[in-house]
């Protein structure tokens, strides 16, 4: 269970840069540059991952066995 | 005295309430398989064609709901999207036959029917140009976030109340639809651009003419594919590589939050730069990630991975898509537009489900979907490729420059 969290952890970390490089790059395309627009929009973003993150590992070690169930029903059908 | 005053936030707000319901509700179902099978003493074959009904009733009756919000009212068809939803579920209470499960969840699935392309058409038209993509990002947004609360509250009542009070229940969570679409109707406006005069079947006629919207269409069937795919056969998917069972609730959590950064990135990257050029980019992605899966030794860490940024690609597709069809015919029908466009969607869906399953029976193995994924994934790419928005309507040369 913890070595699964920890890797949850490090696989969110990981997609997380991925997601940061790629808006960086696209933006470099963007005709018109508000440096401050893309600036809080990425603090927002950043603060509500971080929200969810943490709500989120803290439901799979309260709850981890019931949330999994839930999943497999959800994909059975 | 009218206290609130009229605001396109409201619409917002309203749009978002509702996808959140409408997509949390609808990705509870699954929680229902068991008890209504056990209910039914029948397989579980019967509840799967139940629901894939459900799904294929919900792509029919997309433009049909799109087109009647297009000429009465988003409002109005929401209401009635709604009152739908709350009878099929109050039916699920009462399913005691086949006929009330096939019954319920055709219902079910016209009730839900429109109620994405509505919430993004209404909430396009209310918000200015410039903001308009990143508005999408967060209503598909809100509807991700559904499902992280409405499934485990359902699952809750389920365990506390049984599934038949659940049903009932989740009627009631379906009721604040009726509040959001009378903010919806009290502050939608389509007087805010200029727009069209054309009736909905010279819209339907003038878009079945256009390459692009033929083009985007085709390539929305592919989002469809993928997503239903990697959702229905990820667990199985990973149980026939010996990995954990529990890796598969991690893996579609990291999906579903990751979704939720991605349509609001995407959605404002696509009031930035162009967006046919960023679906190229997202297809392609997924295709790229599809390989690197095939070819990455599958454990843990690569399927997290995997799944995270797959994610980020999920429905990133959709605040885009929409957005392209309102770029090209503008606000006026785009909600019956674009329901033809989800049909495809379901279409894909339906397939992406329907072959994985009929693949793996055959040869044993879900690789020759997999590579499917990656091929379906660059063609869709290249189909994106030459849209343009810059069109020129027949009947009234009404034009609109991205």
């Amino acid at each position: 269970m913890n070595y699964q969290l920890l890797i949850f952890a490090g696989a969110f970390l990981t997609a997380w840069i991925m997601l940061e490089v790629f808006f960086k790059v696209s933006l470099g395309f963007a005709n018109e540059s508000s440096y401050e627009g893309n600036d809080n929009f990425l603090t927002y973003l950043r603060l509500i991952s971080f929200l969810l993150f943490i709500s989120t590992f803290l439901f799979f070690v309260v709850n981890e066995d019931k949330f999994t169930n839930i999943i497999l029903f959800i994909c059975s059908i | 005295m009218n206290l609130l005053k009229k605001s396109p936030y409201y619409v917002v707000f309203g749009a978002a309430v509702t996808v959140f319901i409408t997509l949390g509700i609808n990705h509870s179902n699954g929680l229902f398989l068991l008890p209504i099978t056990n209910e039914l003493n029948s397989g579980r074959e019967l509840f799967s064609l139940a629901a894939a009904f459900g799904i294929l009733f919900s792509g029919i009756g997309a433009p049909f709901f799109g087109g009647l919000s297009d000429k009465y009212g988003a409002g109005r068809t929401i209401f009635i999207l709604g009152l739908l939803q709350i009878i099929s579920w109050i039916w699920v209470g009462n399913i005691n036959s086949e006929f009330d499960l096939f019954g319920s969840r055709i219902l079910m699935g016209i009730g839900q029917s429109g109620v994405l392309g509505i919430a993004l058409s209404v909430t396009g038209r209310s918000i200015n140009s410039k903001n308009k993509s990143v508005f999408l990002g967060i209503i598909m947004a809100s509807g991700s976030f559904g499902q992280f609360v409405m499934v485990p509250t359902i699952s809750y009542f389920i365990n506390n109340f049984g599934w038949v009070y659940s049903s009932i229940l989740a009627s009631v969570l379906i009721s604040p639809m009726l509040i959001m679409s009378i903010l919806i109707s009290k502050n939608s406006s389509s007087q805010n651009f200029i727009d069209n005069d054309q009736t909905i079947y010279e819209s339907f006629k003038n878009a079945i003419n256009n390459r692009s919207y033929k083009l985007l269409t085709a390539g929305f069937f592919v989002c469809g594919f993928h997503v239903t795919f990697v959702s229905t056969h990820l667990p199985a998917f990973l149980s026939d590589n010996n990995l954990e069972e529990s890796l598969a609730g991690f893996a579609l959590a990291l999906i579903g939050l990751f979704n939720i950064f991605g349509t609001l990135s995407f959605g404002y990257l696509g009031s930035k730069i162009s967006k046919k050029n960023l679906l190229s980019t997202l297809y392609s992605l997924r295709s790229l990630l599809f390989l690197s899966f095939i070819i990455a030794p599958n454990n843990e860490f690569t399927v997290l991975v995997f799944s995270a940024t797959l994610g980020i690609l999920w429905l990133s597709t959709v605040p885009l898509t929409n957005g392209i069809i309102t770029d090209i015919f503008g606000h006026k029908n785009s909600s019956m537009l674009f329901g033809f466009t989800l049909m495809s969607h379901h279409a894909g869906s339906f397939l992406g489900s329907w072959l994985g399953g009929r693949i793996f029976d055959l040869y044993g193995s879900y690789s020759p979907v997999w590579w499917l994924c990656v091929i379906l994934g660059f063609t869709s790419a290249l189909i994106h490729f030459p849209i343009t928005t810059n069109v020129k309507l027949n009947t009234n040369e009404y034009a609109i420059k991205t």
